[in-house]
Order: C-alpha cells, then structure tokens, then sequence
C-alpha cells in the first residue's frame, strides 16, 4: 500500500515535472531558461525511469543528459553569449495562428490515438523480477545480443567528436575571411 | 510497482513528444530547436522503455534506450558545433535567417 | 591454288577469308579516320593503299578458289547440263530472329558477286592510288581517304551481302559514303548542298527498296536470295491494290473498279525504283550530274564505276523476281532505253568536261539497264565491267586535265570548261592516249571491250523475249480461273498466255532507241576529245581570279589567236596519277575479249550464268543455233554504222570546221539549244512541281505550328508549368524547418489513411457451385464481422461465445440460381475505427438459349 502510494507519488510528480518542463523548454524566451527547463524534462524522465524499475538508464540519463548534454548548451550559450540577439520574431500573426492550430490539431490526435488504441483496457505491470533492469543484467544483454551494436555506437561517438572539431575549430585569418564572403 | 497503467507512460511520451514536434517546428532559436530534438528523443526513450516494462521478459527496450541516449549525445555535439560554426559565419543562430540551402 | 584450299578446306559452308576482304577497308577507314591526322599524310597514303591493296589480293585469292571449284563441279558434269551454283558462304552472326525466319548477317561470294567483288576492288584500288596524287596537299587528305575506304567497304557489303537486309546496310552505307564524298570540299555552298540533292533523291528510292524488302518477306517469308529464290513461284500471287478496304458509296464507278496485280510486278516496280534511284534512272537521275562537285577520283570511284551500278547489280541479282513479271521488265527496259537516249542529247551540249562525263554515265547506265530488262542479265553485268574500266579512266583523264588546267586557273568551274583547253595533247600525252583509248572504248569501236558490252545488249535487246514457262502459264491460269470464278475456254486461256508476252514492237524500239542513243555517244565523246586535247590551248588568256561572266557560249575558237599572257604551262601529271590511267586503259581496250559474242567467245556469260539460272530459264531467243549467230554478225552493222556515223559527225563539225556548224545550228536553233543546254530544263520542273508542293505543306505546318502548338499548346504548357513551379517554390524557402513541416504534414496523411478502417470488399465467383467468395480489405490489427445471409444481425461464428467480432477474412457464399442475397461486413481498425460494407449478390438462372451445360458463361452481377 505504502509501494503504491510512493510509486503513485512519484510518477505523478516527474510526468509533471517531464510536461512542464519540456513546454518551457519550448516556450522560454531565453535560451538558458530552455537549458533549465529541458534540464527538469529529464530529471522528470528519469524519475519515470525508476518507476519503470530502469535503474540503470535512469542513472544513466542524469549522466548524459544532465551531465553531458545539458551543460553542452549551457556551454555554447555561454560562449555566443550576449551576441545572441533577442527574440526578434518576424513571423505575421496568421502564421502565429497556423503554428497553433496544428499545435492542437497534434495534440488532440495524439490523444485520440492513444485512448482509442484497442489494446483493450488498463494494462498494469506485473511485478518485475527482481533482477530486471538491474546494471547486471542489462550489461550481460548488452555485451552478448548488442554488442554489435555496442561497438558500432564506440565508432559512431569517435566520428562525432572528429566531427565536431572539424566543424567547429576556429579557422585562420584568412580561411576566416573566405568564409564571410559565402554570407549575404 | 503496479499501480500505474501502461497507457499513462504512453499518454506522458505522446504529449513531450507532441511539444518537442511543435517546438522544434515553431521555435527559430538554433539552440532551442535542438533542445526541441532531445525532448522528442527523450519521449521516444520512455515509449520504449514502457513498453519493455511491459514486456518483461526481455531487455530489448532498455538496450535500445541506451543506444538511443548515445547517438542523442553525439547528435548534440555535432549540432551545436553546427550552431557555433554557423554563427561565426552569420553572426547569428536564428534559423530563419539560414536559408543556403535556397541558393 | 592447292593451298589456299588446304586454307579453306570447305569453302562453301564456312569462307572467313570474306572477313579479310570486308574488314580491311573497314579497318583502314577506322585508323585513317581516327589516327589520320596524327599519321600524317604518308602514313595516310600507305594505310589507305594497302588496305584496298590486300583487300583486292584477297579478292584475287578467294576469285581463283571460286574458280577452281565452279571447274571442279562442272568437270564431272555430263554435256549440257547446268553448272552447279557454287558459292561460298560466310555466316558471321545472327542479326535478329523473327517469329519465321531469321536474319543472318552472312555474306557470300558466288560467279556474279565475285565479279563485281573484282571490279570495286581493283578499280577502287586504282582509284585510290590516283588519289594520292590527285588529293595532295588538300588539308583534309586523310578524311578523303577515310571516306573512300569506308565507301569500298559499304560497296563490299552490298555486293557481297547474302540477303535483302545486308544489302541494304551495305546500299545505304554507300549512299552515305556518296553524301560524304560530294560534300568532301563542304565549306562551298554549292557542294553541300549537291550531296543532299544526292541523299535525298536517294532516299525516294530507297523506299521503294525497304518497301520491296517489306512485301519479299510477306510473300515469300524470306529476304535471302536462296529463300526468295526457293519460294519464287509465291509472289506470283495476285493482289488487289485498289480500292483499298471498302470504297465509299459515293465515288463514281470508274474511281471504285477493283485493280488488281501481281506480287511480282508491284516488288519489280519497287525494286527498280530504288534502282533508278542508285543508279540514276529517269525520273531520279537528277543528282548525279550535280554530284560531280565532289572530287574527281569520287566521281570516277563511286559516280561512274561501282556505286551506280549497283541497281544493275541488284536487277541481276534479282533477276528470278524480275523474269516473273513481264511489265516490271519492260519497265526497266524502256527507262533504261530512254534515259540513255534522253541523257546522251544532255551531253551533246554540256561545256564542263565533267559534266559530259556524268551525263554520258546516266546514258551507259541506261544501256545496262536495257540489257538486264531484255533479260541479257550477263550482258548488263559485262556492261558494268567494261564501263568500270573505261569511264573510270575517262574520269581520271579528266581529272588529269583539271589538275592541268589548275595550274593555270584557280577557279573550279573554269578549270573543268572546255572552252578553256585545247591542245593539251601536246603538254600531257601520257593522259592524251589513255583518255583516247577509253574514248575510244565508249564510242564503239570495232574490237575495243566497249564495242563488245554495248553490241551484246543491243543485240540481245533485239533477240531476246521473256517467255512465261510452264510454271508460269499454269499460275496466270490459275489465277484468272480464280478471278473468272469458273474454268475457262481454250481461246481464253490462249488470250491469258499472250498477255504474259511483251509485245513484238518494244524490242525493235529499245534497239532503234539503244542504236541512237550509241550514235549521240560517238559524238559527244569524241567531242570532248577534240576540245580537250586538238586545236590550240585556250587557256592563255586566262588569268588567275578569271570570272565566267559573258554568256557567249560559243566563242572557244574566236579568240585562239589572242596575245598568250605569261602563265604556268599545263603539264604532264605525276606517276601515282598516269599508272592507273594505263592499267585502265589498257583494260578497256582488251577486256572485251573474255565475251566477244561475234567471235565465240562467251566465258563471261558462262561464268556467271550459274547465279542468274532460275531468271534465264524464261528468256529465250527468236532465233535458235545458226540463225541467232548469222542475225549476231548481221546486227554488228548497225553498232558499226552508229559509231562511223557519230564519230564522222564528230570530226567534221569539231577537228575540220573547228566547231563552226555547231555554233550555227546553236543559233539557228536558239531556243531548243539552250533547252538542251539547262538540261531540258528538268531540274526546274521537279522545283515547280514537287518542291513546290512540299513547300506549300511544309508552309501550313509552319502555320500549324505557330498558331496551335506554339500559340495555344506551348502557352497552356507553360501556363501549367509556371503555376505548379510557383506553387512549388513556396516551399522551397531553403529553411530546414519549413521541410520538416511539409514532413509532419506527410506524417498526418499516413496517420489519417491509417485511422481509417477500409471496408473494400472483393467477390471471387465460383460459378458452377454458385459459390462466391466475398474477401474484405486486410490490415493491421483489423477484425471484421459478417452477416452473411441479410437478416440484419452479425454471424457468430464461435457459437460457444457471444463475440461477433473475428479475424475472418475471407468468408464464403452459397447462393441459389435466381436468387440474391445481402452480404454486410463490417471491419474494425486498431484504433476502433469502423466501416459497414454492403453488396449484394445476384445469381441469375442459367441461359437455356446456349449451349453451356455448367453455366460457366452465366454473368454473374455484383452490385455495391
């Protein structure tokens, strides 16, 4: 009863905390109010994670996301800093109204695909093994049926890092002013 | 833990989804339309993860989950460098004032 | 000899030594054509030369084998019988297969080709060698050679293709090579625009040539000669041309008269008209004249040795198709006679020595063609063998004179009109002789190989009858009982017989017309040799950047004694050029023996009798052994008297009075003169006439083509594109984010397609057991419920539950005959979205009026 109650609790308060933080992610002027609220987002998530008994990607997810991700944005907004202009929006007010039309019309199938998926009723859990989501287990599928997969997603971040520092280095002088031409 | 239905995941993914969509389409921010990205990453995340609740048997969601984190890190380093790179070239990070693709 | 068949152990199933004499032109005119310009004129001259060099010693080669064996069948034969047909076959690939024949690309080499194989080759071979002198220092020297290779090659291929097909990629290939070569110097307009004139009169004959090939094969259901020749008899078929389908009511009686003719004739026709069109016959002569803007050894080479005769060759050829229809022979017998009058009377006239030439080369192409239309089909060939050696020689004396004369005048037209010569005995006496010695050949004197060639045809044109045999006779008869309906009498058959004959008068015309049209010969010929080489050179006054601009045609003499101006005196040409003069001129003096008819001697004919057997078989002669030798030695007279009488003419009005009679009779007679001098004006006429008429069309479609496809078509296409590409653009914005949007909009498409439930229904008629199939639309996660016999309330299948809804596809009908029954299906989608579906099945009873026992043709109505 007790379970029910703190699982119940729980639950209710990161599906809020996900909701609300992902609309301020997308409704802040700021940038680094975005930053915030996406950071609540995935606390949110992985407080959802645990009631799902995934221990593991719950940690995980304060990791990355928190961890890595978040404070990735934070990083860039601070280094183009006040440069960023304010929001200086140029869009007419019809397709300010158009924009929230299919915000509705989204949202009002995706609610409607939901309650009418004909999976028949509430589904409720079973009880879990006791060892499911657990590191070890997880980490015993990952290395025996992905690890394929394991070690395409090892070459794929190496990728991403060369990538990045390609794109983003800072080029000379005179690659610099090439580069200015290219704009408007 | 079974007090909570299946279909209340799904309800919650739907809806970030939904605002992740809405905010990567409406928003012109750079920054803000790859936050937009993660959150509809993140709502897909806890789709899966669910339904591997639900199926429990296996691990199949949750490794896939992991996956799905990892290639999310990667693609928000890549985008941001994009981001940076882009406003050093234009001097700024509003998406509507990138239209290359158009010349 | 013993080794070229130990080579060639069987040649008759398998000859590659075909692939060499084909492939070395065509090799030549490849590296000349793409390496000439870095290979430089020598490396030009001697791949060129020995390229048609070894093609013609394979020639040789393959011409002895041919020969031997034709002796070696022919050894074991008993007195009198036919000679086998041997022939060597070399069957390279299959080109294409159809449903029942097939068409391989196979060349072989029989009596007939193996002669013309000759003549291309080793005229061709003279010709080039001449060339190179003639063509020295010209920029483009190894495109020239290029073509001229190129074009032995296509000769090759036409003479020595094994069916209608291969000849006709050879005929046209050569038809190429003549555009290529007329238009060599194509930076004048004038050049240019005679090579089209060339093409495209080409062109009206090769369409009746494809047209022939097209009903060969609808006939006979072969194109080789072997398979035409076997099913011969099949184009004797008769075939109503007009009124064709069913003629409208209204057309007057005379206009709807059904027409009716043979096969045979209809393929002669055509064929002869892509004959008339190669070998410039009236009405398509037209273009060889002006085709002697190309370079000279062109002219010899293709206007006047090998590519004209090819129609001959191909008459010859078809000689079994022709003998079939006595009108298609006389066609080709009477345009032959006429345009070889009708051109001599052009050539009495003409200034350009060239000019001359060619339209003595219609005339002498005239004459074969008379032969092969009397059915002297050996007596056209050697015709076209003796003309090969002496006008190709003629053209290259003429050419020799030009490249003379511009030494002296740098100005084509000039350099080429005889009023200009004159005495050019004396300064080139090598091209004097032998342009004498071919003259001499043309014209008809006694002995020389022309006086055979030209005496033969005559005198088989007034011996010779085209005789229907058996097989004949029974087909005509055949076919007029077909036509009468009813079996006929005797005099009606006897009439059907006689229309088969060629009346008695045409034979004395063509030989009156072919013994004036040798008379007018003698007299132009020897014309352009007492212009050209007697009398003194007019030349002197004639200085570079000279215009032809008085139009006194007959002042050559008047001005003889003028002050010489210091100049370039006309010489002697180089070695490469006089050598093949000599061999040609020697070959037309001498040639003639190997078919001396008043002398006996008739190897020629022998040889080639084996290929043209089944066409000989219906000529025959008027008078038999004695009789037909005394009427040959009788009828030499006329030849004779026609060569005295013009060649006298001759020298009288040209080498006595120095042209003077004919200045007088050119006045006397001005307007039927400068008729004659415009080429009787034909040119004009075919400008007014068909030009103009394609004029006129091609002006309404001009105005077609303006007003509706640019006006109205063009618009509305743009009108269309322009509002689609408009509408397009506006999101073509080049933000990334305006794309994803088009791809939510796409992502709301599938999502209502995939939350609509689809209640399409398909009905399968099992009609014998009156059972029908009724199938619903699947789908992911659908569930369907059915109520299958109309009352209005959902099958329960599971009877033990009380669940309509099932995952029953496909259900299963039985409905009476005459009855109907009222099926309703409903279908669920995975997002409870549902469809009612309704139709109805009608069983009608079994149509008692028709023989169908199970009622498999019963209709059987569905209705929705």
């Amino acid at each position: 009863m007790i379970n029910a109650i703190v699982e119940q609790g729980l639950f209710y308060v990161s599906a809020l905390l996900a909701v609300a933080g992902a609309l301020g992610t997308v409704a802040s002027k700021s940038a680094i109010r975005s930053a915030m609220s996406l950071l609540a987002t995935i606390v949110g998530i992985a407080g959802l994670y645990l009631t799902l008994s995934a221990q593991l990607l719950a940690a995980i997810q304060i990791l990355v996301y928190a961890g890595a991700i978040v404070v990735l944005f934070v990083f860039v907004i601070m280094l183009l800093g006040g440069q960023v202009q304010p929001n200086q929006d140029k869009r007419t007010s019809s397709s300010r109204a158009i924009g929230a039309g299919l915000f509705a019309l989204s949202a009002i199938l995706a609610a409607v695909l939901v309650a009418r998926a004909g999976l028949g009723g509430p589904h409720l859990f079973d009880p879990p093994r006791i060892e499911f989501g657990s590191v070890s287990e997880l980490g015993r599928v990952m290395f025996t049926d992905g690890v394929i997969a394991f070690e395409l997603i090892g070459v794929l971040l190496t990728t991403a890092i060369v990538g990045v520092m390609a794109v983003a280095r800072t080029r000379h002088a005179k690659t610099n002013a090439k580069s200015k031409e290219v704009g408007p | 833990m079974t007090s909570i239905p299946l279909e209340y995941y799904l309800v919650v993914a739907a809806v970030i989804f939904v605002i992740g969509a809405c905010g990567f389409l409406a928003r012109r921010n750079a920054l803000i339309v790859l936050m937009s990205i993660e959150l509809m990453l993140n709502a897909v995340n806890l789709t899966l993860v669910a339904f591997n609740r639900w199926y429990a048997s296996h691990h199949v969601g949750q490794m896939f989950t992991f996956f799905i984190i990892a290639v999310a890190a990667a693609e928000a380093a890549v985008g941001l460098a994009i981001v940076v790179a882009l406003f050093r070239l234009k001097r700024t990070v509003r998406t509507d004032s990138v239209d290359l693709l158009k010349n | 000899m013993e080794s070229l068949l130990s080579l060639f152990p069987n040649p008759e199933d398998n000859f590659p030594l075909i692939a060499v004499i084909l492939g070395l032109p065509l090799m030549g005119a490849l590296i000349n054509g793409i390496f000439g310009k870095r290979l430089g004129p020598e490396g030009v001259r001697t791949m060129a030369l020995s390229a048609v060099g070894g093609s013609f010693l394979a020639s040789l080669a393959a011409f002895l084998l041919l020969y031997a064996r034709v002796q070696q069948a022919s050894a074991s034969l008993s007195e009198g019988a036919a000679v086998p047909h041997v022939k060597f076959v070399w069957n390279a690939w299959r080109w294409l297969a159809l449903e029942t024949t097939s068409i391989d690309v196979v060349f072989a080499i029989d009596s007939l080709s193996a002669t013309m194989m000759l003549v291309v080759t080793g005229v061709g071979g003279l010709i080039h060698l001449y060339s190179t002198g003639y063509m020295a220092g010209d920029p483009s020297y190894h495109r020239f050679f290029a073509y001229l290779n190129l074009f032995i090659f296509s000769m090759l291929v036409l003479i020595l293709g094994d069916n209608l097909p291969i000849l006709f990629v050879g005929w046209e290939g050569v038809g190429l090579c003549s555009y290529l070569l007329i238009g060599f110097w194509f930076e004048a307009d004038k050049n240019a625009s005679a090579g089209k004139k060339a093409f495209i009169t080409n062109r009206i004959g090769d369409f009746g040539l494809l047209f022939a090939m097209a009903m060969i094969l609808h006939t006979t259901g072969s194109l080789s000669w072997a398979g035409i020749e076997a099913r011969a008899p099949e184009l004797f078929n008769e075939l109503q041309i007009w009124p064709i389908g069913v003629a409208p009511s209204w057309l007057p009686a005379f206009l709807t008269s059904p027409v009716v003719v043979n096969y045979a004739t209809l393929i002669g026709l055509a064929l002869f008209l892509g004959c008339a069109g190669k070998s410039a016959q009236i009405p398509l002569y037209v273009w060889l004249p002006d085709a002697m803007a190309g370079p000279t050894p062109v002219s010899a080479l293709i206007h006047a040795a090998t590519m004209v005769t090819a129609g001959v060759y191909l008459v010859a050829r078809m000689s079994f198709v022709f003998v079939l229809s006595p009108t298609a022979m006389m066609v080709v017998a009477g345009v032959g006679a006429f345009t070889a009058l009708f051109a001599a009377t052009i050539g009495l006239v003409q200034h350009d020595i060239k000019k001359v030439l060619a339209y003595s080369t219609v005339s002498q192409l005239g004459f074969m063609f008379m032969g092969v239309g009397v059915g002297a089909f050996a007596s056209g060939m050697f015709h076209v063998v003796t003309h090969a050696f002496f006008k190709a020689c003629l053209f290259l004396g003429a050419g020799s004179v030009i490249h003379a004369m511009h030494a002296r005048i740098h100005d084509t037209d000039a350099s080429q009109d005889m009023r200009n010569m004159g005495g050019l005995r004396k300064y080139m006496p090598k091209t004097y002789w032998t342009y004498m010695a071919a003259t001499a050949a043309i014209i008809g004197l006694p002995l020389t190989a022309g006086f055979f060639s030209k005496d033969d045809i005559l005198f088989r044109a007034f011996v010779n009858r085209i005789q229907p045999s058996g097989l004949l006779k029974d087909l005509a008869i055949r076919n007029a009982v077909q036509k009468a309906g009813a079996p006929l009498s005797d005099e009606a058959r006897e009439a059907v017989v006689q229309g088969l004959h060629i009346p008695e008068w045409f034979s004395t015309a063509v030989f009156v017309v072919g013994v004036t049209a040798a008379i007018l010969t003698a007299f132009y010929m020897l014309r352009t040799v007492f212009l050209t080489f007697f009398g003194d050179f007019r030349g002197w006054r004639i200085v570079p950047g000279w215009k032809n601009d008085d139009h006194d045609h007959d002042h050559h003499a008047s001005h003889a004694h003028d002050e010489p101006i210091d100049g370039p005196v006309p010489h002697e040409s180089p070695w490469a050029m006089w050598v093949p003069l000599v061999v040609l001129a020697f070959f037309a003096l001498f040639a003639g023996w190997v078919n001396a008819g008043p002398f006996h001697l008739t190897a020629f004919s022998h040889w080639l009798e084996p290929s043209m057997q089944s066409g000989l078989k219906m000529v025959t002669t008027i008078k038999q052994g004695d009789e037909l030798t005394h009427l040959e030695h009788l009828l030499l007279i006329p030849g004779v008297l026609a060569f005295l009488i013009g060649s006298g003419a001759a020298y009288w009005v040209y080498y006595v009075k120095k042209g003077e009679p004919a200045r007088q009779a050119a006045q006397s007679a001005g307007g039927l003169y400068r008729l004659v001098l415009d080429k009787w004006r034909i040119d004009e006429l075919y400008e007014a006439t068909v030009l103009g008429a394609f004029h006129s069309l091609a002006e309404t479609a001009a105005l077609f083509d303006k007003w509706v496809i640019d006006g109205v078509l063009a618009r509305l296409t743009t009108i269309v594109i322009q509002s689609f590409g408009s509408l397009f653009r506006a999101f073509q914005t080049g933000r990334v984010q305006m794309y994803a949007a088009v791809m939510v909009v796409g992502l709301f498409a599938t999502g209502a397609y995939l939350l609509t439930a689809h209640g399409e229904v398909v009905v399968t008629k099992d009609e014998a057991g009156g059972m029908y199939i009724v199938e619903a639309a699947p789908g992911l996660g659908y569930k369907y419920r059915w109520d299958r016999d109309g009352d209005g309330v959902w099958d329960n299948p599971q009877l033990e539950q009380d669940e309509t809804w099932t995952l029953l596809q496909k259900v299963q009908v039985q409905v009476p005959p005459g009855q109907e029954t009222k099926v309703r299906v409903e279908v669920q989608n995975a997002f409870k979205m549902t469809k009612i579906r309704e139709i109805v099945l009608r069983r009608p009873l079994p149509d008692k009026s028709r023989p169908d026992p199970v009622g498999m043709n019963v209709p059987i109505e569905v209705m929705p």
